[in-house]
């Protein structure tokens, strides 16, 4: 069983206070009628001896006044249940050698009471003996007193002692709830007040106003809290930077990787490349790039790429599609890295759809403008392809594999304003968008190819 | 000669003055009282119902007061044996008894007659035995018509 602090003080000061009662209770009571025994044994012994000296004084000198006065004070107590003279006679043996002392009763007083001259006390009364000797007579005054007196005064005592221990246990029990009131409270109160703190609530104070140890853990406690609720103010201020660090890190991080190779390196600090067995690679590049971009300064061709490539950025975030890097005025993204888009074809030809008509009209803007403005070729082609990155300074996600170089040269191969594919990615899209074949054509390094330019989608598809 | 005297003369001369009574010259005995409330005169079983304590009271309601000589001297010796026909401790056991028991108040002994008749003079309701007296201020109480028993 667990006690509280209420509970240990409480039985600590009844304990003290028990022992307390109980001594006021048995020994205290006991030692009283010991005393009040004793002294009855020696007041009573006292009348015995001033009897015996009267009765002396009368035989010896007759003058019984002493006698008289002595025994008008026994006769007037109330204790006295009789009072008697004994006469102790010599009895030889018919030799002369040997004597017997032989007891009897001279005189007592009431003389109704015979009495027996070797009584001895008991309980219910208390029997003193006083011998004297004079020529005319030897023996004793026998002395017997009740002991009701005696009784009624231990009731008496054992009454008050009783009554006395109950107001002492009485004091001492309210004293101790008092104390323990008084001490367990406050620890009571910082006990609440520290759970709460735990569950994070700094706002809890302790109010003690004593001047002792306990006043003085409240102000302490109160300090610490305090200091804690401004390191919480500090830590959750910090760690609120660092989260918008680490959201801006995973945002730069996402920003060049795909999520699952992001969350890959965030985990074990480092990627493995992946064989993906079907993804679908897009190349764009502007039509005569070269001659165009002599008429600009840098910082405005570098201004009208990054119009450019922002906008595409913007289109195939749309539709889930990964860019892996420029080269130039060349644009490369790739759909199908992650295993669960299985659409990956068509979210890329959408996505070329849009960035072709983004393009024509920044072009008729720019014209509009009388400027010059460039022309997009877009090849898309469908395959396998193996991802990763390769380094460890300045890495960068990147695909290899000939599906990538036959999407560039689908792109090479393409027209300005035209989406150009594969056949193997006609053979998927086909059902879905209006395609024109263009037929085998040489592609460098390879052996002839069929080609699609992308029309738009069927109008039932649309 | 000096043999003759020592073992005949000496003999009757101790037996001579052995034979002369202890307590005086003259063997009678005064009973007195005081003034007041002790009457003048009563015969001798009054006397020595008064003086056994049996009568604790005279007529007039006055407590009566009993003087004695001692027992040791010849008057006391003589009150003992001719009034309460008891020796001396027997006498002393008699008031002991009666004084233990409550039933009168104790006699009062003196060791000369002048203090006795002095004590009986002053308080009334006293009765005394002596010898003789010459105080006027007391009563010399007539026993049987004699001032002198």
């Amino acid at each position: 069983m667990i006690l509280s602090v209420q509970s240990k003080i409480l039985l600590t000061v009844l304990s003290v206070v028990l022992m307390f009662a109980l001594f006021i209770l048995f020994y205290y009571p006991a030692r009283q009628e010991s005393i009040l025994f004793e002294n009855y044994n020696s007041e009573i012994e006292h009348y015995a001896n001033s009897v015996a000296l009267g009765v002396k004084i009368a035989l010896t000198e007759e003058n019984f006044e002493g006698v008289e006065m002595s025994l008008n004070y026994v006769r007037n107590d109330d204790r006295l249940e009789f009072v008697s003279i004994i006469q102790n006679d010599s009895i030889w043996n018919e030799n002369g050698t040997d004597y017997e002392i032989k007891k009897q009763v001279f005189m007592t007083f009431p003389d109704s009471i015979t009495v027996d001259p070797y009584l001895t006390s008991t309980e219910d009364f208390i029997i003193k003996t006083s011998p004297f000797s004079t020529p005319t007579m030897d023996g004793e005054v026998l002395l017997s007193f009740s002991t009701k007196e005696i009784a009624v005064g231990r009731r008496q005592i054992r009454i008050a002692s009783a009554i006395a221990s109950f107001v002492v246990f009485l004091i001492g029990l309210l004293i101790g709830y008092w104390l323990a009131k008084k001490i367990s409270v406050p620890v009571l109160e910082l006990r609440d007040a520290a759970n709460r703190v735990g569950e994070g609530d700094f706002t809890q104070f302790v109010i003690n106003s004593s001047k002792d140890e306990i006043g003085e853990l409240s102000i302490a406690f109160n300090k610490m809290v305090r200091d804690l609720h401004g390191a919480q103010i500090e830590i959750t201020k910090r760690t609120e930077e660092l989260t918008e660090e680490k959201k801006k890190s995973d945002e730069l991080l996402l920003n060049i990787l795909p999520f699952e190779t992001a969350m890959e390196l965030k985990s074990t600090g480092m990627s493995k490349a992946k064989y993906h067995e079907s993804v679908t690679v897009l190349f764009t590049d502007f039509k005569d790039f070269t001659s165009i971009s002599k008429t600009m300064s840098a910082t405005q061709l570098v201004s009208e790429l990054h119009y450019c490539f922002s906008k595409f950025d913007h289109i195939i975030r749309k539709y889930n599609i990964e860019k892996i890097k420029t080269i130039g005025d060349a644009y490369m993204c790739v759909a199908g890295l992650d295993t669960e888009n299985e659409d990956h074809h068509f979210d890329v030809i959408k996505a070329a759809i849009e960035i072709n008509e983004c393009m024509k009209e920044y072009r008729r803007e720019k014209e509009e403008r009388g400027e010059i403005g460039f022309e997009i070729r877009i090849g898309i082609h469908s395959g396998p392809v193996v991802a990763g990155i390769v380094g460890v300074d300045k890495f960068a996600y990147d695909i290899w594999g000939s599906t990538v170089n036959l999407a560039a040269r689908l792109e090479k191969n393409s027209e300005p304003s035209k989406i150009n594919i594969s056949h193997s990615l006609y053979q998927v899209v086909k059902t879905k968008y209006e395609c024109t074949s263009r037929g085998k054509i040489v592609v460098k390094g390879l052996s002839k190819m069929e080609m699609y330019f992308v029309n738009g989608p069927k109008e039932s598809v649309s | 000669m000096k043999q003759i005297i020592f073992h005949i003369v000496l003999p009757i001369l101790i037996g001579l003055f052995a034979t002369i009574p202890v307590c005086s010259q003259d063997d009678s005995l005064t009973v007195i009282g005081n003034k007041v409330s002790v009457p003048t005169e009563m015969d001798f079983k009054q006397l020595k119902s008064i003086l056994r304590g049996e009568k604790l009271r005279w007529n007039d309601g006055k407590q009566v007061i009993i003087a004695l000589m001692k027992s040791n001297t010849p008057i006391g010796n003589e009150t003992c044996n001719r009034i309460f026909n008891m020796s001396p401790n027997e006498l002393n056991k008699y008031f002991l008894a009666l004084v233990f028991q409550g039933r009168i108040k104790a006699p009062t002994f003196f060791t000369s007659a002048k203090e006795l008749s002095a004590f009986v003079a002053e308080t009334p309701g006293a009765i005394g035995v002596v010898d003789q007296t010459d105080v006027s201020t007391l009563n010399v109480i007539l026993v049987d018509g004699k001032t002198k028993l």
